[in-house]
């Protein structure tokens, strides 16, 4: 057997409209007849969810397949489950296959546990002897003992999920699809999911999973198939695809960071032009906020202006997506109508859900401004940006010791820290691991 | 039609604890539990006799008896084809996320109601026994009134017989209802309404002759009657159960070629729509 998965030029269409006439309801389909609409031109009934995609997997490999929402991944699984068939090209398998497409298929809650292992047994292809033979692993796996004659309905969310992984991991399968439900549970559970798919493995089992967890993509896959818009990018060597399509993926966040800044410098425009009718607002200096505030929000007197906002690269490119450790340049413009004494800069760093990450100003800094009188610029270098993979929001402001607001520009500008380490907390200290022998 | 059969038989454990999921799952929480399969058509039957014996009277003697015969065979028909009509598009999961053949679940509706049905008869039984049954005149007219009884171990095959007839109708009407159903969502409130008409076009709360006897336009009276798949089963469970007289081989064998064919265009319909459901549940 040479090859456990072999797609050929294989293409599928969605119809965007149901078959019948293309209406979903009678009521459509008199209402059409009787104003005899133009009918729907060709190109906008299909949705094309996969375009001549030709692969093949061979025995014993396990295969992860990537890319962005809605570039065919599902599909694609779908297509090698026979569940679908493919509008065009050709689909064999050697084997058997299993889906993990979803926990529980067919659980009904108000029946037990053990009378629901028996059902998705059946529904995944086990025949009763064989779940029966099984049953005792089942439940231990799912550490669900105490609990399988219970109706499911009783049971928590991860109960039931460990308990439908339980059985569909249990189904002895050749080849093994698996959508996004790699693992289920708490971290300990999780654990015992991962090690179920290396035990696959190394009993030579084809598995192809579709996950955009990158992480236990590099983990589990000898290959991988990055999907995009339906096309097959690449395919094969698990390191250099994810690579690849990280690349990709960085790049057109940037693109997508970049455009929100402008976004943001048009929207402190014009909320700059309704700040002069507001009334100064709160003094700044309000508790931390524990909830993410509206963001584009400025107000201040205006003696100062902060009139552009950039955050830079080392090499001084403008950048809004930015790796854990990166050098960083936070540069504010500004405009002084009168001449300002003592006049403070700062900024504040918030993770979108409202934590405060680091905030400081040049007061606190000890940078003590003397004065401030028309156009300036003041730059705050970082030398490593220490935060961990998440969105931020920046906020600047201009303000005076006595904390009078000039300008104050909340939650305007975004950015992004990626990092490839699935570290946790906020942000990451300097630190090195010692072993003590 | 083979692989479709071959499929079946090859998932007869999935169809079979999906008819156990159902029936388990449906009396469950309940503090009767599994009774009340006898005790909802005793309640059903005694809802029916009493409008028609208190508020609408025919006037027949043994109504209760009559009616019951005609009204179980009923129930399992038309719960099976309400239940089968949504039950592609509300298995949707199953469909979609599943290598799952799809002819199980409307298959699974009316074997569920099978049992039900199978169930019922425990009750029809006894209490044909001590209620006793109406007159075969008054049941099938006067023509009818003078043939013997037919000998009982005939009397059982042919009940049988009747019942995988009904079987065969049921699920081929069926299919087709689930597989258009998914198409077009609108059949199902359709179809709901359509087996009250029908239920009341069918000689089960009447005898057959009230049709021939009152002022009938004969069109009408040809589409309860002579093309009505459900008044010939539903004649011979009243021939069966409160004459004991057994259809005759010619009639079972005319109604088990229609049903065939009733289940060869609903087989047809679905295999049409088939590789559409996983897309359109």
């Amino acid at each position: 057997m040479q090859v456990a998965v072999e797609l050929k030029h294989v293409s599928k269409s969605y119809r965007r409209f149901a078959r019948l006439r293309q209406f979903k309801t009678l009521k459509g389909a008199a209402v059409r007849d009787l104003w005899r609409r133009p009918p729907i031109p060709d190109e906008d009934k299909f949705n094309v969810a996969l375009k001549d995609v030709s692969l093949n997997v061979k025995p014993g490999v396990t295969s992860g397949i990537i890319g962005l929402n809605a570039s065919g991944k599902s599909t694609l699984l779908r297509v090698i489950a026979g569940i679908t068939k493919p509008t065009s090209g050709s689909v064999t398998a050697n084997g058997k296959i299993s889906t993990l497409l979803e926990i529980g298929a067919g659980f009904h809650p108000e029946i037990s546990g053990r009378e629901n292992v028996y059902i998705n047994g059946a529904i995944l292809g086990l025949s009763k002897s064989q779940i029966r033979e099984q049953f005792d692993e089942i439940v231990a796996f799912a550490e669900l003992e105490k609990f399988i004659d219970y109706p499911v309905k009783t049971y928590s969310s991860g109960m039931f999920m460990r308990l439908g992984f339980s059985v569909a991991v249990n189904v002895d399968p050749d080849i093994l699809l698996i959508d996004e439900v790699l693992a289920v549970g708490d971290a300990v559970f999780a654990q015992k999911c991962y090690d179920k798919m290396y035990d696959y493995k190394r009993r030579g089992k084809t598995i192809i999973i579709v996950s955009h967890d990158l992480g236990a993509i590099r983990r589990l896959c000898d290959e991988v198939a990055w999907l995009h818009q339906g096309e097959l990018m690449e395919y094969g060597d698990t390191t250099r695809v994810v690579s690849k399509y990280m690349q990709e993926v960085t790049e057109s966040e940037l693109a997508r960071y970049a455009r929100e800044h402008d976004e943001s410098v048009e929207s402190m425009a014009s909320a700059g032009a309704k700040a002069v009718e507001q009334e100064p607002k709160l003094p700044y200096k309000a508790a931390a906020p524990s909830r993410p505030v509206e963001p584009a929000q400025r107000w201040g007197s205006r003696e100062i202006e902060i009139t552009a906002v950039v955050m830079r690269n080392e090499e001084g490119q403008e950048r809004y997506v930015f790796n854990c450790g990166d050098t960083v340049f936070i540069e504010i413009a500004y405009v002084a109508h009168k001449r300002i004494e003592k006049p403070v800069f700062g900024i504040g760093i918030f993770r979108t859900d409202g934590t405060w990450c680091y905030g400081t100003n040049t007061m606190i800094d000890q940078l003590n401004l003397e004065s401030a009188d028309g156009e300036g610029r003041i730059v705050m270098r970082l030398d490593r940006l220490a935060l961990l993979s998440a969105s931020y929001y920046l906020d600047v402001a201009a303000h005076a010791e006595n904390d009078h607001p000039y300008d104050y520009l909340n939650r305007l500008f975004t950015f992004a820290v990626r990092s490839d380490r699935p570290e946790m907390g906020v942000f990451r200290p300097d630190h090195k691991w010692i072993l003590d022998v | 039609m083979k692989d479709s059969i071959v499929s079946i038989y090859n998932h007869r454990a999935l169809v079979q604890a999906l008819v156990a999921r159902e029936l388990k799952a449906r009396y469950r929480s309940s503090l009767l539990g599994f009774l009340w399969s006898f005790l909802n058509p005793l309640l059903l039957m005694a809802v029916y006799a009493t409008v028609f014996t208190i508020f609408l009277r025919f006037g027949m003697p043994k109504y209760a008896s009559f009616l019951l015969t005609g009204l179980l065979p009923w129930i399992w028909f038309a719960s099976s084809i309400n239940e089968a009509t949504v039950s592609i598009v509300s298995g949707g999961n199953l469909i979609k996320k599943v290598m799952f053949p799809a002819e199980v679940l409307p298959l699974v509706s009316v074997l569920t109601n099978l049992v039900h049905y199978l169930l019922s008869l425990v009750i029809l039984i006894p209490f044909l026994a001590l209620n006793g049954a109406p007159e075969a005149k008054d049941v099938l007219g006067s023509a009818m009134g003078d043939v013997t009884a037919s000998n009982p171990v005939w009397l059982v095959v042919s009940f049988v017989l009747l019942m995988l007839i009904q079987l065969i109708f049921t699920y081929g009407l069926a299919l087709a209802l689930s597989a258009l159903t998914v198409h077009l969502r609108d059949i199902q409130h359709i179809v709901v309404n359509l087996m009250t008409l029908w239920f009341f076009a069918s000689p089960i709360i009447y005898p057959v002759m009230q049709l021939s006897s009152k002022q009938v336009p004969q069109i009408l009276k040809s589409l309860a009657i002579d093309y009505n798949p459900m008044a010939y089963l539903i004649i011979a469970h009243h021939k069966i159960f409160l004459c004991r007289i057994a259809p005759s081989f010619a009639e079972l064998v005319v109604m088990l070629a229609a049903s065939l064919v009733i289940l060869f265009l609903g087989y047809l319909i679905f295999e049409k729509f088939r590789d559409s459901f996983a897309e359109e549940v």
